[in-house]
């Protein structure tokens, strides 16, 4: 069992993470915590390394230096092996969905409960009906990811990163490509699902508005370091002039 | 120039740990069957038809052909070993090989390439999957059922395009015909074509599976390496088959 320091309700851990890719240095020394059942963004604009650091979170990158702890196990030490039953404890949520084309909907949901669990097939297809009531498609199960709209493809690929009763979900850039509207529609879900379910959510982001609908706390990125963070009415305040400039659009 | 040189060795170094990830699975049995018969019949439908086709088709033409010229030796009754022998040794492995590249491999390279570049092979990476037994194995040993099978049907069906031929243009007796086939046959000449389309099976699923495997670039990159899956399966089939005709002569005479 680990100490009782004053960090011990942190969920994920993020500590002195770096990463270049050749000369570009895309993280640099990010360091941040998540408490359990926290909400939190982390926003930055395109190309700052929001997906890398994402990644890295559950072993698809390898850091240069630094260590990520989610919920007790240090990623960043972990066999190939042993990162792929970690990662089925870790919900993520794509930018590009990344349903599977060639399965319907509810087979998309399914197949984690196929792949990880002893569940039948009936408690399989109660399971599915459950998370696609919650995502709002109870109708949908049965087509094709090609058949849907971008939103709805969001709401069936968070329902199977979360699925599998995941207590860390990740979502890069939920509603990229999404309009007004729909993008609400999911950062709200987001945010309710996660709450309703005892989930610890990071979700990255450059949008401003979502970004504060969705989470507890946002961080802000640049340069490969959090140079702020708070709710909403902490960074308005801020005086530095990345964040100003980023916030004022 | 060295840059080049040393890409290019990584590319071959990687591809060959690829295989050697694939085949480990095989080995261990680490396989899931019910994927393996979607493939199977994937790749099937996909190449049965075009296949039959080509086959019949060359199989009619090499009979023509074969005609003229045995008949300038007045030797026109043995256009049946003719045919058959080319078909079997040669011909059908090297014919199916191509066609199924152009047809199966394509698909399988263009498919996995979206898959990559859609990020859904991360995404089965993040549901605690190992994308290589799931997406993978499943192809790869589906194109070592699919190929050889269809091999020995072009074999038929070409045989069956030289008997129209033959008993149609050439005035051979139907039966006779036949039974020139199947005594020409022997096992040798058999086995000497199932050898090669088997190694050509191997390839191909190999090649096609790693360019889509590794596909980046968006839907450009789709269409960039699944050409080149294409054009890598053609070169390895061609050139493979020039030095397994002389190991096939070497090891059983000729
Ligand atoms: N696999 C990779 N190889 C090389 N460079 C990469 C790779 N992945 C990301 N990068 C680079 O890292 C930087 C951050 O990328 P990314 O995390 O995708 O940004 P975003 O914040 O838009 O998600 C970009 O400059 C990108 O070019
Ligand atoms: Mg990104």
């Amino acid at each position: 069992m680990r100490s009782k320091d004053g960090n011990d309700e942190a969920m994920i851990k993020v500590s002195g993470l770096t990463k270049s890719f050749g000369d570009n240095k895309v993280l640099d020394g990010l360091s941040f915590e998540v408490a359990g059942g926290e909400v939190v963004a982390v926003m930055g604009s395109s190309g700052t390394g929001k997906s890398v650091l994402l990644l890295q979170m559950v072993g698809l990158i390898v850091p240069d230096a630094g260590e990520i702890e989610i919920d007790g196990v240090k990623v960043t030490s972990l066999t190939e092996r042993e990162l792929l039953g970690f990662r089925s404890r870790v919900g993520y949520l794509f930018q590009e969905s990344a349903l599977y084309d060639f399965m319907t909907v509810a087979e998309n949901l399914a197949f984690p409960l196929r792949e990880h669990t002893k569940m039948t097939t009936a408690e399989i297809g109660s399971k599915v009906a459950q998370f696609l009531e919650y995502v709002d498609m109870p109708a949908e199960g049965d087509k094709y990811p090609s058949q849907l709209s971008g939103g709805m493809r969001k709401r069936a690929a968070l329902a199977r990163a979360m699925i599998l009763g995941t207590r860390v979900l990740l979502c890069d850039e939920p509603t990229s490509g999404l309009d007004p509207i729909r993008s609400r529609d999911i950062s709200l879900l987001i945010r309710d699902l996660s709450k309703k379910l005892g989930c610890t959510t990071v979700i990255t982001t450059h949008d401003v508005v979502n970004a504060f609908r969705t989470a507890d706390r946002t961080l802000v990125l640049d340069s490969g370091r959090i140079v702020a963070q708070g709710v909403e009415k902490d960074l308005r305040a801020s005086t530095d002039p990345f964040v100003k400039e980023f916030l004022e659009g | 120039m060295v840059a080049a040189v040393a890409e290019l060795l990584g590319t071959v170094g990687r591809s060959f740990l690829f295989f050697g990830e694939v085949m480990s699975y095989i080995l261990r049995g680490k396989i899931r069957w019910v994927d393996v018969f979607r493939q199977i019949y994937e790749q099937g439908v996909q190449t049965l038809l075009i296949v039959m086709m080509t086959s019949f088709a060359s199989g009619a033409v090499l009979a023509m052909q074969s005609q003229v010229v045995l008949e300038r030796f007045s030797a026109k009754e043995f256009i049946a070993q003719l045919v058959a022998l080319s078909l079997v040794r040669e011909l059908s492995p090297v014919f199916t090989a191509l066609v199924f590249s152009g047809k199966a491999g394509a698909g399988m390279a263009a498919e996995l390439g979206t898959m990559s570049v859609n990020n859904q092979i991360q995404a089965t990476r993040t549901l605690g999957v190992d994308p290589i037994e799931f997406l993978i194995v499943p192809r790869v040993l589906a194109c070592m059922i699919v190929l050889p099978i269809l091999g020995v049907l072009s074999e038929i069906l070409g045989i069956v395009g030289g008997y129209v031929i033959a008993t149609t243009q050439a005035g051979i007796p139907g039966v006779y015909y036949y039974h020139q086939t199947v005594n020409a046959i022997g096992y040798v000449d058999f086995f000497c074509g199932f050898v090669k389309v088997c190694c050509f099976a191997v390839m191909i699923g190999w090649i096609s599976c790693y360019q889509g495997f590794y596909t980046s670039g968006g839907s450009l990159g789709v269409g960039r390496f699944t050409t080149k899956a294409v054009a890598f399966c053609y070169i390895s089939v061609l050139v493979s088959n020039a030095f397994l005709t002389r190991l096939v002569l070497t090891i059983w005479g000729s």
